[in-house]
């Protein structure tokens, strides 16, 4: 992933522009990049050091600079290099300079000589060379990327952006409504520790997204997990984003972007569908346990996306899998839901309360379990439907 | 129907923050605690974690019950096994129970900040999570815990992630973690807490809710002057002495020696045209070198050019030259030999200097990207003296007890007068019979003067 050193971008009356390409022509921007993709491709073998010399080596304009230099981070990312050696020669340098400080102590110290000694060149290099093997420049360039040079400058300006959200405050997702691929981004954001908030946008579902600290000074704290929630975003056919990006203190804006060409199917996660399909099994009374597709508008507008929902004719009982929650925060939830819903919240991972509440006849039901039960689950349904 | 709500207000934990929830916030007359406002996300009031203990005190005050569910940390059954306290360590235990358990102790290095924490945390016996700078001071901090309370000492950072009611953990994890630790600890301690006040790791304090905070530096002062956070993350300065008031007696006494090095002919005359090329481009352009923002606008500058580019090259080059030439080499070859009975730490001002140190003489160098198991064994090597010469760049600048250590030679570093002190601090261990010396190793008509001017800026050097 780039870092903010890479990006070229600017704010302007609260906008926040990436420069493409960092304002270079494609045909020019083409050209650096494949004389890196060569270059790298020749050192195949050669150490890190080699490897960044050689790279040193191919000219760039001042203007071209920053970009060799974040694609250089690019093609290296993506390129397989050899594991640095263990403890052995760590130990090795430990008992060299005790042999070193032996001799000093006893008046005795001949560098020329105990290098000889060790079959090591007298000059700096050569004894950094034989002594420090296990520094990252030491590696070795095992698999230099296959990537193209017209695929990683196609994909530039999407590592930019995805770079830039490392210097996000808040960030909103703009996707179209389907109920898998909106539980995947509502799911992956809450693995992130974020907050999602979800509400209808026209013919898409608006995502917000912020951490909890992200209304005080700490709010700087969540850019990773921007950044790394974007690869999610690109899984989808399409998406657009809005983020507050501060590039520095006093320069901030809003950052706006579009892509997606991803064509994931919508998976369902492993934990729901395990779940439903042992709840299905276990209850043949049940039609059908859907995963997908399932949206409901909110009490204050907002969109719930259920993780199950199960059907027996015409009824319908929607349940939400939380790993551990209080009881408010489950109540806050249900609280949200349509008010004539019914809907069923499961917490697990609650080492302290093992009890389930709820009463039949009510829209919801809440239960707490040391474990995701299937049966347990399995059997709360079945109290829905008589 | 039956609602799983409870009367009474509830405050939960969660990612470095404080959720209130069934707080009746619109019925008429009830105020909103302080730092609290109300998270529509989830339907609760939330404030910063570290907001906890005015909280609790606030709802106290107006008999309002809270069900709190935030707090995980215990009231421990500790007694520590210590050595009698110096006056001044009992007076600095003092201030900072009088100022309520929250408050910044400044002493020297050597001064036992370590025995006035772990009476600290003696005096709370609260679960306490010890914040370091560096692995090595983890390692010490575990080691002086350990021996103290006799109990399992938990750390996390350095590939462990052992949470025990003591746990020590660096700058860097409690910056990532706080926001599962926060609620865990009673107690914090901030080692060399000038690191604190920095927009990434204030969240180690504002993501906890510990009661009771103590910070410990040598060095306030930070050059953004960011030491006016301290009252907010910790608490007050509640006690303060110097190096001076503490020199001869409780610590070892010491000089400071400026060492003047020429450069080679070869070296002068490429210095001198590398530092009229970047000063020519500073004059042509009226760059405001003195400015604050002098120096951005160099970069800005020079990047937009060959020339610029060109006279970048020249500054770097004029730089690395008045910071490490070949007549640094031959002073240390000197010093090592008029030394050769006692143990030396070198400081430089980069890895690549500490690296070609170690090539030439032989001798080994500790790293930030030295592996723990190595730096463990080059720091009890140091200690026992089967290695009497440890070279580092930056990373044993701080905090690290190795009161065998009598003599310190600074081949480079920045004009931060923390950074010097922080060096000096490292011989100054009181051990009897120990006189211990700083070398400035100071190359003559160069910027290295200007650095060395900005850094002898303390009390200590004067």
């Amino acid at each position: 992933m780039l870092t903010g050193d890479h990006i070229r971008a600017a704010a302007d009356a609260g906008v926040v522009t990436l420069k493409k390409l960092h304002g270079l022509s494609a045909p020019k921007a083409l050209d650096l990049a494949g004389r890196l993709v060569e270059t790298l491709r020749a050192q195949q073998g050669a150490s890190m050091r080699q490897v960044t010399e050689a790279f040193a080596g191919v000219t760039a304009s001042p203007r071209e600079v920053r970009l060799k230099e974040a694609l250089v981070k690019l093609l290296l990312d993506q390129s397989e290099l050899s594991d640095l050696p263990t403890a052995d020669a760590a130990e090795r340098r430990l008992a060299f300079f005790r042999e070193a400080a032996r001799a000093r102590a006893a008046g005795t110290f001949d560098r020329a000589a105990l290098l000889a000694a060790h079959g090591i060149e007298p000059g700096v290099d050569a004894v950094e060379r034989a002594l420090y093997t296990d520094l990252p420049e030491h590696r070795v360039l095992l698999k230099p990327t296959v990537l193209e040079a017209a695929t990683l400058i196609a994909d530039f300006d999407k590592a930019q952006a995805r770079a830039l959200l490392l210097s996000a405050r808040s960030l909103t997702v703009f996707v179209p409504r389907g109920g898998s691929a909106l539980r995947r981004l509502v799911w992956r954001a809450k693995f992130l520790g974020l907050i999602p908030a979800a509400v209808e946008h026209g013919e898409e579902v608006a995502v917000s997204l912020e951490g909890p600290a992200s209304g005080f000074e700490s709010s700087a704290r969540y850019g990773l997990a921007f950044a790394n929630f974007f690869p999610e975003l690109e899984a989808l056919p399409r998406y657009r984003l809005e983020a507050m990006v501060h590039l520095t203190r006093v320069s901030k804006g809003v950052f706006s972007w579009q892509g997606g060409s991803g064509d994931r199917e919508d998976a369902p996660l492993p934990a729901r569908e395990s779940t439903a399909a042992l709840v299905l099994g276990l209850e043949p009374h049940f039609d059908h346990v859907a995963l997908a597709d399932t949206i409901l508008v909110g009490q204050s507008g907002q969109l719930i996306v259920p993780d199950i929902t199960v059907s027996r004719g015409e009824e319908r009982v929607h349940l939400e899998l939380l790993e551990s929650a209080g009881a408010d925060v489950v109540k806050a939830r249900l609280e949200s839901w349509p008010a004539d819903a019914r809907k069923l919240v499961v917490c697990w991972k609650e080492p302290t309360k093992t009890t389930s509440r709820g009463v039949h006849s009510a829209p919801w039901l809440f239960a707490y379990r040391r474990t995701l039960a299937p049966r347990l689950v399995a059997e709360h349904v079945s109290r829905f439907f008589g | 129907m039956t609602s799983p709500q409870s009367a009474v207000p509830k405050l939960t934990f969660r990612g470095g923050t404080l959720e209130l929830y069934d707080y009746p916030r619109d019925a008429p007359e009830v105020e909103t605690p302080p730092a609290f406002s109300f998270d529509a996300r989830v339907g609760a009031l939330r404030a910063p974690a570290h907001a906890y203990a005015a909280l609790i005190l606030w709802l106290r005050e107006r008999g309002i019950a809270v069900q709190d569910e935030a707090r995980r940390y215990d009231v421990l059954p500790l007694t520590a096994s210590l050595a009698p306290a110096r006056p001044y360590q009992v007076e600095a235990l003092a201030a900072w129970s009088e100022a309520g358990a929250r408050g910044v102790i400044v002493l020297p290095t050597g001064a036992g900040k370590t025995h006035v924490a772990i009476a600290a945390i003696a005096q709370r016996k609260r679960s306490t999570l010890v914040v370091a700078p560096t692995l090595e001071l983890v390692r010490q901090w575990a080691e002086r815990l350990h021996e103290a309370f006799g109990v399992p000492i938990g750390v996390v950072g350095g590939g462990s992630h052992d949470v025990q009611p003591l746990t020590i953990t660096t700058y860097d994890s409690a910056h990532l973690h706080m926001a599962h630790l926060g609620a865990r600890f009673g107690c914090l301690v901030f080692d060399e807490c000038h690191h604190l006040p920095t927009e990434s790791y204030a969240f180690a304090s504002r993501g906890s809710l510990a009661p009771f905070r103590l910070g410990l530096t040598a060095t306030p002062e930070r050059a953004d002057g960011g030491e006016d956070q301290y009252l907010g993350l910790i608490g007050p300065i509640v006690y303060r002495k110097d190096i001076v008031e503490l020199t001869g007696t409780f610590l070892s006494s010491y000089e400071t020696v400026r060492v003047p090095v020429a450069l080679d002919d070869s070296e002068r005359a490429a210095h001198d045209a590398a530092r009229t090329e970047f000063r020519t481009f500073v004059a042509k352009h009226r760059i405001p070198l003195g400015a604050p923002q002098g120096f951005q606008t160099f970069l800005r500058k020079a990047s937009l050019s060959h020339e610029g580019r060109s006279a970048m090259a020249a500054y770097r080059a004029q730089r690395r030259l008045a910071l490490f030439g070949a007549g640094k080499l031959r002073a240390l070859a000197e010093l090592f030999e008029t030394h050769k009975n006692d143990r030396i730490l070198v400081f430089t001002d980069d890895n690549q200097a500490a690296h070609r140190i170690s090539c030439e003489f032989l001798v080994p160098v500790l790293t930030h990207r030295t592996k723990v198991k190595e730096r463990l064994a080059l720091m009890s090597d140091f200690r026992s003296g089967v290695l009497p010469i440890l070279v580092t760049s930056k990373v044993l600048n701080e905090g690290v007890d190795v009161p065998e250590a009598n003599v310190a030679i600074v081949v480079s570093g920045s004009g931060s007068v923390r950074e010097h002190v922080q060096r000096l601090g490292r011989v100054l261990r009181a051990r009897e019979g120990k006189s211990a010396v700083l070398y400035e190793l100071v190359t003559a008509d160069s910027s290295d003067e200007g650095r060395s001017a900005r850094r002898r800026e303390h009390s200590a050097y004067r």
